[in-house]
């Protein structure tokens, strides 16, 4: 692992170290017209920098591209399923995990968060329901707040692996075998599943979001996967050793609550891990507003995470990617303060920013994104495609998300208040 | 969306606007600046800068910047082939003040040419300034490394353009050298040739006016310093 990880650097050094070459006389060429302090924070901030990353991650993904696989289990395993008003999918959720092709018994612990509408009724209507290898359990916790109520579930949680659904995320029949083989074998304390998105179809919104679960946020979870540190086992689904989650004492009351018990894993020096095999379906929001909403909340949940632990304390590995997580910062900043003008410059037909070298760096993005599809594609889990979804991921979709990570840090900073619904 | 959203992505477009605002209005006083203005003194010793070769993307804007500084207008004989992406330059020198020649289109050794092919050289460079939509017409022509023959001088007459004093610039030579080779042997009414080519010009060139300029020169274009020498 370590080697790879050096081989990994070091390309990446190569890369940044040809594009900083070409980069010299670009920025010395544009600070000719423009004041050179902001011509270089622009110039690392889209193109140095992220080049940088996005090679390491590239070159990593390509290293690691063979699938590892891991002895069946046949271990019984708890799931705990957080519900606030989910009256529309929580049977969805629930039948997907009674479902499941596990070889042994799956307890469901679903968690009502005080909802107001009918998902109480539809979870009790699901528990007169008989499985084969599976017991489904009511909880109400009537303390508001994701955290406290995945902390209710914990504290019902016997198994030695336990699991965490969203209420609107379905899971791939084989989703919690694969999962579970992984935390068993691996000796990991915490797993995080590959979420894919449910309702593509419905508008451009999750057409562009496909390609971002799809080909983004993958591969960083498998970049940072392959060294054991990955930084977000997400909610949505992931596995955890109930062991050492009890030991960092659960859940923090916060935003970014799954951000924050990785990063406390992490801290101790525990595995955090993901799994590709291990798909699980998300209903993604609809609208830009809904998009920004959740993009913002992810934003303050990273800056929890980083505010919460010593990074120092953990490994190299964590280091370097909590490193990275600070970087995106300034990325974001960059993208907005630097890249936007870029475009508008080029507009009247200055192309110091955004111009012929914009599009061969796109080419380069697509030809990653390609080893990603890849990657994905020989999983064998079905996902749908859309064409106009990937060209607004590629065009748009990074306007939204910075714009919205940097209204997420600016609320983090400014202490302002953000809910969980 | 809600209200605080809203606010908040409005603060942000504005910032955007406001930065984009701000380096536009920067690009625009630098491609756009104020014509430098002189007034000529007869009694005074004057000469006129000329600079070959160029425009250059790299080096260019650095004379300019020396010659805007010190509010000293020059002459600059362009090549043709290099217009195209250097667009920004010419606009920059013809808002400066400056003037502008003609140097070939392809920097042949026109010596070599038949007629047709000499002609063809300068009218092309000509042409390609007016495609790039500047309404500018290239007064006077200089050759290529200044070899010419009788038969170049009879084709343009007036308009061929030589210099007194070579810089040396093209030879690679170091900085003290090109000031020294001008300063030492200036006089009233020359033309110094040097290049936009390189980095050591612009260096050197900064001294050079600043030395002449203490010796009591003064600069001016060649239109005017021939119109001042009654040529």
């Amino acid at each position: 692992m370590k080697i790879k990880f050096f081989i990994t650097m070091l390309f990446a050094m190569i890369w940044l170290f040809i594009s900083t070459y070409f980069a010299i006389w670009w920025a010395n060429d544009v600070s000719n017209y423009l004041p050179s302090f902001y011509v270089w924070w622009v110039i690392i901030g889209i193109a140095l920098l992220p080049g940088f990353l996005m090679s390491a991650m590239f070159f990593s993904n390509i290293i690691h591209f063979k699938l590892k696989k891991h002895p069946n289990t046949c271990q019984d395993t708890s799931v705990i399923i957080c519900a606030y008003n989910e009256e529309e999918t929580i049977e969805k959720t629930i039948k997907c995990i009674c479902d499941q092709e596990y070889t042994g018994n799956i307890r469901i612990l679903v968690v009502d968060n005080k909802s107001t509408d009918t998902t109480k009724i539809k979870i009790l209507s699901m528990i007169k329901n008989h499985y084969s290898n599976c017991t489904i359990e009511y909880v109400y916790c009537d303390k508001p707040g994701k955290s406290n109520a995945l902390n209710c579930g914990l504290a019902l949680v016997k198994t030695k692996h336990f699991i965490t659904v969203d209420a609107d995320t379905f899971l791939h029949n084989c989703a919690i075998q694969k999962i579970i083989n992984h935390i068993e074998n691996k000796k990991c304390s915490c797993v995080a599943g590959n979420l894919l998105v449910y309702n593509v179809k419905e508008t451009f919104v999750t057409k562009m979001q496909n390609y971002d679960y799809l080909l983004s946020i993958a591969a960083i979870k498998r970049f940072q996967g392959s060294y054991q540190t990955t930084l977000v086992a997400q909610g949505a689904f992931s596995a955890y050793n109930t062991c050492d989650v009890k030991d960092v004492g659960g859940w923090e009351d916060c935003l970014g609550e799954d951000i924050v018990l990785t990063y406390q894993l992490l801290e101790q020096k525990k595995i955090s891990t993901y799994e590709p095999s291990a798909v699980g379906y998300t209903t993604t929001p609809t609208t830009i507003n809904t998009l920004y909403n959740q993009r913002k909340r992810w934003a303050i949940g990273m800056i929890e995470g980083l505010s919460s632990v010593n990074a120092c304390k953990g490994s190299y590995y964590l280091k370097y990617f909590t490193l990275v997580n600070y970087c995106i910062i300034y990325l974001d900043l960059a993208f907005i303060f630097g890249f936007i003008p870029g475009i508008i410059l080029a507009f009247y037909g200055y192309y110091y920013f955004v111009g012929c070298l914009t599009l061969f760096a796109l080419l380069i993005s697509i030809i990653m994104f390609l080893s990603f599809y890849f990657f994905q594609k020989q999983l064998n889990i079905p996902f749908k495609n859309s064409l106009v979804g990937f060209i607004c991921f590629l065009f748009f979709f990074q306007f939204i998300q910075s714009a919205a990570s940097l209204h997420g840090y600016f609320t983090k900073f400014t202490k302002g208040k953000e809910f969980w619904k | 969306m809600r209200i605080k959203n809203r606010y908040f992505i409005l603060i942000l477009i504005l910032s955007i606007f406001i930065t984009s605002f701000y380096l536009l209005y920067h690009l625009d006083k630098r491609f756009n600046p104020k014509p430098i203005t002189f007034n000529i003194d007869e009694n005074k010793p004057t000469i006129a800068l000329t600079f070959d070769d160029g425009p250059n993307s790299s080096y260019t804007q650095n004379i300019l910047d020396v010659l805007y500084e010190y509010n000293v207008p020059a002459t600059f004989f362009i090549c043709g082939k290099n217009i195209e992406g250097n667009e920004k330059l010419i606009k920059q020198m013809i808002a400066s003040g400056h003037e502008l020649g003609n140097h070939t289109y392809n920097h042949p050794d026109l010596t070599t040419l038949s007629n047709a092919e000499i002609i063809n050289e300068f009218s092309l460079t000509q042409e390609k300034l007016y495609e790039a939509n500047f309404d500018y017409t290239l007064k006077y022509v200089r050759p290529p490394y200044g070899r010419y023959d009788e038969n170049i001088q009879n084709l343009y007459q007036e308009q061929l353009i030589l210099w007194q004093i070579d810089s040396g610039d093209w030879e690679n030579i170091n900085e003290i050298d090109i000031i020294n080779n001008v300063v030492e042997s200036v006089k009233h009414g020359d033309i110094i040739v040097f290049h936009d080519d390189n980095n050591t010009t612009s260096k050197a060139l900064k001294n050079i006016i600043i030395k002449l300029k203490d010796e009591g020169y003064q600069f001016t274009t060649v239109t005017n310093l021939l119109q001042l020498l009654h040529i």
